[in-house]
């Protein structure tokens, strides 16, 4: 019962990472893949590390798992929202939606990549 | 059951390969270097599972804070390039 609750934790953040990294490839502009690679990308982790503690199930393991699990959720968003204010001030071009909605661009575009 | 696994994470580390060669910005390339590390970590913390050796997580621990390193001040550098 343990085991079968551990293989489904660990193929379960496997396919969250195979989806992140999907989004990565498949969205059209850097904001979208910043979304996706963060959010999907973390849970997928948190998931294999969840199985990790259900297998292990001693009190060293669990506390040095719940130290990397915290240090994830807090370091990914500081990662993306670091990269996406590059993108931003670097004036990276933003997709356009259908009903032509986006934001305002940077006050100093630069055009390069 | 291991080699599914193991099979996705390959494929999910080629998509972000992808990615990192065509990625029009250097930002996409950074954010593609990125989700690999996470992606290196996931395969660790896989194998420490499977191998029964729970000493890999410590591995996963110190990747984890040099992808977040490596990403901030890569990050930082790049917004500053372009201010001055």
């Amino acid at each position: 019962m343990r085991d079968l609750l551990v293989q489904a934790l660990i193929l379960l953040g496997t396919i969250f990472v195979l989806l992140s990294s999907l989004g990565m490839l498949r969205f059209p502009d850097i904001y979208c893949r910043m979304h996706a690679s963060t959010k999907a990308s973390s849970f997928g982790l948190g998931c294999v590390l969840l199985a990790g503690m259900i297998h292990f199930a001693t009190f060293d393991v669990i506390s040095k798992l719940l130290a990397v699990f915290a240090f994830i959720f807090l370091t990914a968003p500081i990662g993306a929202h670091i990269l996406s204010r590059a993108a931003y001030t670097r004036g990276l071009p933003q997709h356009q939606a259908k009903d032509g909605a986006t934001v305002a661009p940077s006050k100093t575009p630069s055009g390069k990549n | 059951m291991v080699t599914i696994v193991y099979s996705l994470l390959g494929l999910s580390l080629m998509l972000c390969f992808i990615r990192l060669v065509r990625g029009p910005s250097v930002v996409d390339r950074v954010a593609a270097l990125d989700l690999m590390a996470v992606i290196f970590s996931a395969v660790t913390a896989v194998y420490a599972v499977f191998a029964n050796q729970p000493i890999y997580y410590d591995i996963v621990l110190v990747l984890s804070i040099f992808a977040f390193f490596g990403t901030v001040a890569v990050g930082r550098f790049l917004e500053r390039e372009v201010v001055q």
